[in-house]
C-alpha cells in the first residue's frame, strides 16, 4: 500500500510557547530575502536569495519563494494568495504548545484554497516523536493531519514509546496457543 | 485598489513628472495644466485627478524635491514621494524613495537608495534597497534587502503585494 495516513500529531498551532525574534508578532508575516521581483503581468511575486518567512506560528527558510495572486472582492478588492511555491533548500520550523518540529525538502507548496502544504524532494519531517520520510509529504492545515505517500519510513527513538499517546499495554501478554 | 492596480498609476506618476520635468521646469505643472508652486528651490508638485465626473478628487499626489534634469536625458529626483488615493480620499498607497532616476524614454524608474511603499490601511510594507520600476510590462524590482510586513493575515501568507 503506498498511501500511509498517519494522524502523527501533527502540530498545528494551538498556544504559541512565547514569541521569538524567530516568529513573526501575533497577526503580522514578516519576508525576509535578497531580492523581490513582481509580475502583475502573470501575477506572481517572486522573493529569491536567502528568503526567511516568519510566520506567528513558523519560520520558513528557501532560496527562492513564489507567490501565485489573485483578486477576491469586488469594488474593494484585495490581493490574495492562492499558491505559494517555495524551492531549494527548504526548511519549515514550528513551534506549538506541543513542541517543535521540523520540516525539509527540495519543494514545498502551499495551496491555499485546501490549506495544505505538500513536501517533496525527500521530504523529511522531524517531531519529538520521530522522523518520517517518502515521497512526498503533505500537511493538512485545517485538519491538523499529516499524510505520507510513496516508500514511507517512520523512525522513532525508543523513548517515543514512553511519551503520552505511545502507552504500552502493561498486562501480561497473552501466552501462545500450543 | 489592489497593489496590481496601484503599480502602473505609480509608474505613470512618476514618469510624467520626469516628462513634464524635462520641459524645463523644477516646479512642475500639475497634471491638469496648473503650476503648483514650491518654496523649495528644485521642489515639485505634481497632483493627478480622476475623469470625468469625479475630475475634483486627487487620484495621486507626487511630491519631491531637488529635480535635476541629467544629460542623457533622464531626471534625478532627491527625494520624491507618491501618495494615490482612491475615490472616497482614502490613502492607498505611500511610497517614498531617494535619489530616483526617471528615464522615460525607455519608461523606467530606478534607484539604488532604499525604498519603502505602504499600503493606506498599514495593512502591507514593502521596503529595500535598490528598485527598478518597468512601465512597459508592470514589473518591479527590488534588489537588494527586501523586508515584506504583512498584517492581519487570516492565515499563512494570505496577503501579499
Amino acid at each position: 500500500m503506498h498511501r500511509l495516513l498517519l494522524l502523527f500529531l501533527f502540530l498545528v498551532p494551538g498556544s504559541l510557547l512565547g514569541a521569538e525574534e524567530t516568529h513573526a508578532p501575533a497577526g503580522q508575516i514578516e519576508i525576509f530575502a535578497d531580492q523581490f521581483e513582481f509580475d502583475s503581468t502573470n501575477h506572481t511575486a517572486v522573493y529569491t536569495g536567502h528568503v526567511r518567512v516568519l510566520d506567528p506560528q513558523m519560520k520558513l527558510v528557501c532560496d527562492r519563494l513564489t507567490a501565485g495572486l489573485t483578486e477576491v472582492g469586488g469594488t474593494n478588492a484585495r490581493t490574495t494568495i492562492n499558491q505559494i511555491v517555495a524551492q531549494g533548500a527548504v526548511q519549515v520550523d514550528m513551534t506549538t504548545d506541543q513542541g517543535s518540529a521540523s520540516a525539509y525538502g527540495d519543494k514545498a507548496v502551499y495551496e491555499a484554497s485546501t490549506d495544505t502544504v505538500e513536501l517533496t524532494g525527500k521530504p523529511r519531517l522531524v517531531t519529538r516523536q520521530g522522523t518520517l520520510t517518502g515521497d512526498r509529504v503533505i500537511v493538512d492545515r485545517r485538519r491538523n493531519r499529516l499524510e505520507a505517500r510513496g516508500n514511507v519510513r517512520m523512525v522513532m527513538p525508543a523513548e517515543a514509546l514512553k511519551q503520552p499517546g505511545f502507552s504500552l499495554n502493561k498486562d501480561k501478554p497473552a501466552l501462545p496457543k500450543p | 485598489m489592489t497593489f496590481r492596480r496601484l503599480l502602473p498609476v505609480f509608474v505613470a506618476s512618476l514618469l510624467l513628472a520626469c516628462r513634464q520635468g524635462m520641459q524645463g521646469a523644477q516646479t512642475l505643472p500639475s497634471t491638469r495644466g496648473l503650476p503648483e508652486q514650491s518654496g523649495v528651490a528644485g521642489a515639485f508638485r505634481v497632483p493627478e485627478y480622476y475623469d470625468k465626473e469625479n475630475a475634483s478628487k486627487l487620484k495621486s499626489l507626487l511630491t519631491g524635491t531637488a529635480a535635476a534634469p541629467q544629460s542623457d536625458g533622464t531626471l534625478r529626483l532627491a527625494t520624491v514621494q507618491l501618495v494615490t488615493f482612491d475615490l472616497s480620499g482614502q490613502t492607498n498607497l505611500v511610497f517614498t524613495g531617494t535619489n530616483c532616476v526617471l528615464d522615460a524614454r525607455n519608461r523606467i524608474v530606478y534607484s539604488s537608495d532604499r525604498l519603502e511603499m505602504r499600503t493606506g490601511d498599514e495593512r502591507l510594507y514593502v521596503s529595500g534597497v535598490g528598485f527598478l520600476f518597468r512601465q512597459t510590462n508592470s514589473h518591479v524590482i527590488i534588489s537588494n534587502q527586501v523586508h515584506t510586513i504583512i498584517k492581519g493575515a487570516p492565515g499563512p501568507l494570505s496577503t501579499l503585494p
